[in-house]
């Protein structure tokens, strides 16, 4: 899988469950502060990365470095899915 | 006998007085400390202000010296109001109160009224404090915490010293609490929960850990910062337990020191609950309920080995002193087991009723319909129950109104849809909340508009944060009753059908 389809699969995944409708979502928006609405998102993106990208995110890996933008998700994902 | 809830403190800083009672962001204060730092708090209210039973508002994050506050202004012999700093509407608040006396902390100094805090030394400081305090009666407001209502008018519960001790007593004696619980603080001292954190840690001697927000919200930190500081006990929503046992977080980190796991604040889903049983299959479960109008809990439950055999989650049966009473809507008592009906409740924890509101005081807090009974005060929760023959235990089923809890918010659909309704080109507006995925929705019908308004924004200046919905829908046209209201169930079947799931 291309970096740019886990990129436009992820803003999928997180404009349809996380609607935003005023505002674009672009792959460097933090997702942190201006998009995740709770503690909530964090975990339906977690189980969303392992089901889509079949890959197994260590609970250690969930951390707002790799959780702040589209950008730095699937830079998490390609580094996953090439171990 | 115990007056006032402050007292607890001032014992247990005899006993422990260089144990840490507070610890936030790996600062940490003893009980000392804490007594004397809340007294000159209090002293220099007193001497600027001279005021007596009066509320004032706290606008502070939770901190350390957040809860000085709370205890300075005890002390005071005044009311304490937490705020929730993050959010808007507290004009509103203040305008209930009648008061706009705010203390915050800027610039590293407490400020109230135009004032910067002053530490005055007088050798007589503790005894002008204790003296002026000892006029307090049980009876008299400790604090006061604010809920969203119907019509955006937010309503001002009233609690008193004696509800407070009473639960606290109870809470003690029920989950044997002493000097070694080490809590893990989860609930914003604007949500009543941290009612239960803070005063164990005062009454008992414990030290209580000051949670952060990334703690509670990656579950590598949370794991981590448990194990590390040896977190015994918590009172979390269960939405946040819900998250920790999805990510099966007791299987990468070694939390078999929490031992006591309290929840309240919604509905426990009886999966989480299961999955918490064989994640901490020694620590003792215990579910909480009771809206802020009955002092945090009125009914509870402490699981036993048969959590796999539940079909559904209890609420319990009444802690110590309370009794629940069913009434059905003309007000007259169920006593029929298994027969849905109100729940209302009874005893100590009752609170004084709505700050300066005497007409909601009166529709929500009603003389008993017991006959022997009728000069004491009961609460009607607006929550759905019954008690089941099964068990004798007490089940919860739903709501009589549109209210609804999200991540332990107590929400009304009303206000969300009042705050739409201002803009001028809704014409209506309907809030549902789906359960099953937390998300609050909105739908609404709208005259003249091309395309999407930017909603959020157009929100964000008038409702918290937690109540802006995750999701706008326009409609061409409601689905109405037979008199004409929008049928918010028919819009509940159109729109949550099970398939349209995102996942």
């Amino acid at each position: 899988m291309q970096p740019a389809e886990i990129k436009s699969q992820l803003q999928d995944f997180f404009e349809q469950e996380f609607p935003n409708p005023e505002r674009a979502l672009e792959h460097d928006t933090n997702l942190l502060d201006e998009w995740f609405v709770d503690s909530f998102g964090i975990v339906n993106t977690t189980l969303f990365l392992e089901e889509k990208f079949g890959i197994e995110v260590s609970r250690a890996d969930i951390n707002a470095k790799n959780f702040r933008s589209i950008e730095t998700l699937s830079q998490y994902v390609q580094l996953k899915r090439s171990d | 006998m115990q007056k006032l809830a402050i007292e607890y403190l001032q014992k247990t800083k005899d006993r422990f007085p260089e144990k840490t009672a507070l610890i936030d962001e790996g600062q940490g204060i003893t009980f000392s400390e804490l007594w004397k730092s809340s007294l000159a708090l209090a002293y220099w209210i007193n001497t600027e202000f001279q005021i007596t039973n009066q509320p004032i508002s706290v606008n502070l994050l939770k901190s350390i010296d957040a809860v000085i506050a709370l205890l300075g202004i005890q002390l005071s012999g005044n009311i304490y109001v937490p705020l929730n700093i993050e959010t808007p509407g507290k004009e509103k608040v203040l305008a209930v109160l009648g008061s706009d006396l705010v203390l915050e902390h800027v610039a590293g100094e407490f400020r109230l009224g135009g004032k910067v805090f002053a530490n005055i030394h007088d050798a007589d400081m503790e005894n002008s404090v204790l003296e002026k305090l000892s006029a307090r009666k049980p009876d008299d407001p400790l604090y006061i915490i604010f809920t969203s209502g119907t019509t955006g008018t937010p309503k001002g519960v009233t609690i008193s010293n004696a509800s407070v001790i009473d639960y606290i007593d109870w809470a003690i004696k029920t989950y044997s609490v002493t000097e070694a619980e080490i809590i893990g603080s989860q609930a914003p001292l604007f949500f009543d929960n941290s009612v239960l954190d803070l005063y164990l840690t005062f009454a008992r001697g414990c030290t209580l850990h000051l949670l952060s927000r990334d703690v509670l919200r990656f579950p590598a930190e949370f794991g981590t910062y448990i194990s590390t500081h040896r977190i015994n006990f918590i009172f979390f929503v269960p939405s946040l337990l819900g998250n920790l046992v999805a990510l099966k977080i007791f299987k990468d980190y070694d939390l078999s020191c929490l031992k006591k796991i309290l929840f309240a604040g919604e509905a426990m889903p009886l999966n989480t609950l299961k999955l918490l049983k064989s994640g901490f299959p020694s620590a003792l479960l215990s579910n909480l309920y009771g809206p802020t109008e009955t002092t945090v809990d009125a009914i509870y439950w402490i699981f036993g080995e048969d959590i796999e055999k539940l079909e559904e989650v209890p609420l319990g049966n009444p802690c110590a002193n309370h009794r629940v009473l069913f009434l059905d809507e003309q007000e007259k008592q169920v006593t029929v087991e298994d027969e849905i009906a109100e729940i209302c409740i009874a005893g100590p924890g009752v609170a004084l009723g709505y700050w300066k509101d005497a007409e909601t005081t009166r529709t929500a807090f009603i003389a008993s319909p017991e006959s022997e009974k009728q000069d004491e005060v009961i609460y009607k929760t607006g929550d759905l129950g019954y008690r089941s023959s099964k068990d004798g235990l007490i089940y919860m089923t739903g709501r009589k109104d549109n209210q609804f809890k999200h991540y332990g918010y107590r929400i009304e659909a009303g206000e969300i849809e009042n705050a739409l309704n201002q803009f001028e080109f809704i014409l209506q507006s309907c809030v549902l909340y789906d359960c099953e995925k937390k998300r609050i929705q909105a739908f609404y019908t709208a005259d003249k508009l091309a395309s999407p308004p930017p909603f959020r924004n157009l929100l964000s200046g008038i409702l918290p944060q937690y109540m802006i919905p995750h999701s706008f829908h326009r409609l061409e046209k409601f689905p109405v009753t037979p008199n004409g209201k929008i049928d918010r169930e028919a819009l509940r079947k159109t729109t949550m059908r099970p398939n349209n799931a995102t996942r």
